[in-house]
């Protein structure tokens, strides 16, 4: 027992009590139920009748019934909310298509992008005539359209039209937004040209060059802005979880942005280990916690009920805070860096079970007898695919980090279908169905052809789910071979080629998703096709009404 | 929760206690590292062949760590080399440390493949060598043509893979790449030979001011 | 159902969720007890950080130089490592070659000839003009006196063992006089210069 192994021991122990002190103070009845107030937070003059414009007679009775549940929040709204929700969208319309807009072209070109740099990974000769197409390049292009553009500009577009929703207060300094959405936008398409052109700055997920960094960051600066005044002056008193989760991530992406790009500071094995705290942590400290707290909008506001408890949102929202941000480390087992930062970021990966499991708990009770309104509602099936998919990636990534795991899995593919599956088939699918949700609202305008949905939905699972299986189990075989002095290295090449090829597969699917998607997208932006009337569900009108209103 | 304020300090606090741990920490425990004796700095071809390594993106395919012995055996069975130490990478900016291994790690491929011929041809055609290889053929650090000037490289290449009456040409980027992967040698030893006590950890004069490990601090 | 077009999909939806004050479920707190409990214990039996500023999972052991004259001493390396490491990538596993650009080991003249000329192949490489079993070669072999006399000893015997050679193996003293003898700095140049060896 050395001393350095004691004080790392107590620090851990320092801040669990103050981490847990903390989440105290902000408990309301945290262990013992108090009838009076087991009720809503918001609950002064925001409880409306069961009364729907949109419905009729008999679907109304229906509804009625599915809803009197106990501790089910009342169905509908009174005029005063609605009219506080149709300001509050109208404020943020046209920065949030435009975040959209973007986010869609991003996610056809990233996609693509992708898939042809899994091709090359077993038609080595295909596309190698000029420099910008080797794998290297397009991968990299790949990983900074998809992350930056697609994901990035989704996540934006979700908090600005949540967050003046959720505080009732219309969005302040659009202007604001529109020159953020562009500094940022501009950033990415430079930082793709730049990584085409041969120009990085050679760390991974950090490829964009730091002149062109300053863009991004600036950009998110004039983000950051109109949204915490938009929180300051808002009209609400108490703060919705998704509000946390949604101020939470645009600080931490800011600031996470502005510590990994800061030029000339960072070098030799510290830059490596800050490269891997950065990389995980765009995922840990900004994908997935607006991702979370769009399912905890979602979710509740289709099945008409409440979030389950406070409490555990509490715990879930303020453990991810804390145990999130300090792993990465992990990425790095068996590296050159410090051991005790291994150490560290191995205990901190696990301790992600407690914020997941609280999440999932939250979710699971908050959903009990209603799952079945998936087969419905578009946006339900999607947030919920990626909620199980949360669960699913977080707890494989928290056993992941364990030493004995990765003395196999590190350096392979089986890493690389991990990431896929956090930020595809979690982060990815959620935004997805944020997406249905939100562009009726913003365009006024219903998605014309809802079929396109399934087709889509069924495209994208399906492709995630033969990318994931497929590919981590090649990896794992990777692995094994690579561990095995008795081999020649190149059997742990030869081992993969065929789950390599069925990447492929998967990653076609998912493009072909995506094309189905985007041209959806589009038709509904040029009003090309049937101006229909009421929710686009996935199955008949009548019957589907009753159950999946809220959509 | 109802305060904004409490919502963006504690957001801001754990953050600021990541960086530190995370960041700060590992930068004020490397920062002192010197560099090992038998370690060069890059010359500038090799500077220049490094900015094509990055450029290209090789790093995400291999990695430049091998593990230890006790963790990782085959690496060092592989003539990867000996685990890396932080003082290894003193001259690394950025650092390529790589976090894949579709092909081998590098960290020592100058002592493993210290032949041009192979590493030339290799880059042009990695399966004129290694059949089963899926790393991509690097043409366009190449030329084609009929004949060679004076002063260019011609590589050597079995028949098959060069058309008929035409030699292949190295260009500038491809020998800068050749003479940067030719000096990636860590075959020195970071500790002196005669241990003088088995347990402890002596202030070895490679890497003598890495300070203690940063949870006693 | 509305027939209005101007319908707001605003006004059909449920009202914005809210969160039930409930206590916290004895399972979640369970679960953040039980996380806290194994990382103390993890972290408690987690190796040393005594040789951490070093690297993750570090021995000095294999931190240190070869202690002098140790070399001779663990005569015990692997030939078939080595190949497979320095030797494979040009002269191939089967030790066949690449016809027209790296020669062949099996079968080849120099491989199971004198001793004292394929220690010297080894030691200063050949930049030249070589032929390997009626094949012309022009190539450049680099120096492997980087290598220990006992890995190159090692490497020797393998290859002068495999295949279909049948020769006898290698000593380490043989390495050490032959790097002793000669002052070289370059490689030989060429078939020829090895000739001139032998008849030194």
């Amino acid at each position: 027992m050395d001393s350095a192994l004691l004080s790392l021991l107590g620090a851990f122990l320092l801040s669990m009590i103050g981490l847990f002190a903390f989440i105290w103070s902000l408990r309301k009845g945290l262990l013992v139920e108090n009838p009076r107030a087991a009720s809503v937070i918001f609950a002064k003059g925001e409880i409306g009748r069961v009364d729907d414009p949109a419905l009729q007679g008999s679907d109304h009775a229906k509804l009625q019934a599915a809803a009197h549940e106990a501790g089910d929040s009342t169905d509908g709204a009174d005029a005063a909310e609605i009219a506080d929700r149709v300001a509050a969208d109208r404020s943020s319309a046209f920065p949030v298509f435009m975040f959209i807009a973007f986010a869609c072209m991003w996610l056809l070109f990233g996609g693509i992008a992708g898939l042809v740099s899994s091709l090359k990974l077993h038609w080595p000769d295909w596309l190698v005539s000029e420099a910008w197409m080797t794998f290297g390049r397009l991968r990299t292009v790949h990983l900074t359209a998809v992350l930056y553009g697609w994901i990035t500009n989704a996540e934006l577009g979700i908090i600005i039209w949540l967050m003046p929703r959720l505080l009732r207060t219309p969005l302040v300094g659009t202007m604001w937004l529109m020159l953020g959405g562009a500094l940022v936008n501009i950033a990415i398409a430079s930082g793709i040209g730049a990584i085409g052109a041969g120009w990085t700055d050679g760390l991974e997920y950090l490829e964009m060059p730091w002149p062109i960094g300053i863009f991004f960051a600036a950009g998110m600066v004039c983000i950051i802005g109109p949204v915490l005044y938009t929180l300051v002056n808002r009209k609400t008193e108490s703060l919705y979880v998704t509000t946390w989760y949604h101020t939470a991530g645009l600080l931490w992406i800011t600031l996470l942005f502005i510590v990994g790009k800061m030029p000339g500071v960072h070098f030799g094995v510290q830059q490596a280990a800050m490269n891997w705290w950065y990389g995980h942590n765009v995922l840990g400290l900004w994908f997935t916690p607006v991702a979370v707290g769009a399912i905890y909008y979602f979710l509740p506001k289709i099945i008409a009920r409440p979030i389950r408890s406070y409490n555990l949102s509490l715990l879930g929202f303020w453990t991810l805070a804390f145990f999130y941000a300090q792993v990465g480390g992990h990425h790095l087992v068996g590296g050159p860096v410090p051991g005790w930062l291994i150490t560290l970021s191995i205990v901190q990966s696990m301790m992600m079970i407690v914020p997941v499991i609280a999440f999932s708990i939250n979710m699971g009770l908050t959903l009990r007898g209603r799952m079945r309104l998936g087969l419905y509602s578009p946006t339900l099936r999607f947030v919920m695919f990626g909620g199980i998919m949360y669960l699913l990636s977080s707890l494989q990534g928290s056993f992941e980090a364990l030493r004995s795991v990765q003395q196999v899995a590190h350096f392979t593919h089986f890493t690389v279908a991990h990431a896929h599956l956090g930020a595809y088939g979690f982060v990815t699918m959620v935004l997805f169905g944020a997406i249905y949700f939100m562009m009726p609202r913003i365009l006024h305008f219903e998605w014309p052809y809802p079929k396109l949905i399934s087709v889509h939905f069924w495209l994208a699972s399906i492709g995630i789910l033969i990318y994931f299986v497929f590919l981590s189990y090649g990896g794992w075989l990777q692995g094994l071979a690579m561990l095995d002095p008795a081999r020649p290295f190149i059997d742990s090449v030869v081992v993969t080629m065929p789950w390599l090829q069925w990447r492929s597969v998967g990653g076609a699917l998912m493009v072909a998703s995506h094309v189905v998607f985007v041209l959806h997208f589009l038709a509904m932006v040029l009003r090309l096709g049937p101006n229909r009337v009421g929710a686009a569900l996935f199955a008949d009108q009548g019957k589907a009404l009753g159950v999946a209103h809220g959509e | 929760m109802e305060n904004e304020v409490k919502l963006t300090t504690g957001v801001v606090v754990t953050f600021a206690i990541a960086v530190s741990a995370l960041v700060v920490l590992p930068y004020m425990q490397v920062r002192d590292v010197k560099p090992p004796e038998g370690l060069k700095p890059y010359t500038s071809a090799e500077q220049r062949g490094r900015a094509v390594y990055i450029a290209n993106g090789c790093m995400y395919c291999h990695s430049q760590q091998p593990r230890s012995e006790s963790f990782a055996p085959a690496d060092a069975k592989r003539g990867w080399g000996r685990a890396s130490v932080p003082g290894d990478y003193y001259y690394d900016k950025p650092h390529l440390l790589g976090s894949m291994r579709t092909g081998p790690d590098l960290l020592n491929i100058g002592v493993r493949q210290p032949s041009k011929d192979w590493q030339l041809g290799h880059l042009f055609q990695p399966r004129a060598y290694v059949p089963e290889s899926i790393m991509p053929s690097y043409p366009y650090l190449f030329e084609i043509k009929d004949k060679a000037d004076p002063d260019e490289e011609t590589v050597n290449l079995p028949p098959a893979h060069v058309p008929p009456g035409k030699v292949v040409v190295a260009r500038p980027e491809a020998l800068d790449l050749v003479k940067y992967l030719q000096s990636l040698k860590r075959n020195y030893p970071i500790l002196p030979p005669e241990p003088r006590d088995t347990t402890g950890a002596p202030a070895a004069p490679a890497a003598p001011d890495a300070a203690k490990p940063a949870g006693s601090s | 159902m509305s027939q209005d077009a101007d319908q707001r999909a605003q006004e059909r939806e449920h009202e914005d969720p809210e969160e039930a004050i409930r206590p916290m479920p004895l399972a979640a707190l369970l679960v953040a007890a039980a996380m806290v409990l194994w990382a103390v214990v993890y972290i408690l039996y987690s190796e040393p950080l005594a040789t951490s500023q070093y690297g993750d999972q570090r021995t000095l052991a294999e931190l240190r130089g070869p202690a002098p004259g140790a070399t001779a001493a663990t005569g015990a390396a692997d030939g078939k490592a080595v190949f497979a490491a320095q030797c494979a990538a040009c002269h191939q596993s089967t030790g066949a070659g690449l016809p027209g650009v790296f020669p062949p080991l099996d079968g080849s003249e120099w491989v199971h000839g004198d001793k004292r000329v394929l220690a010297n192949i080894l030691l200063h490489g050949i930049t030249g003009e070589i032929t390997v079993k009626g094949g012309k070669f022009q190539g450049a072999m680099p120096s492997f006196a980087q290598l220990s006399d006992a890995e190159l000893a090692a490497v020797a015997s393998y290859i002068r063992s495999n295949w279909s050679n049948q020769g006898d193996a290698l000593d380490a003293a043989l390495f050490a006089a032959e790097r002793k003898a000669s002052d070289r700095k370059t490689p030989f140049e060429g078939g020829a210069a090895l000739d001139a060896l032998l008849k030194k």
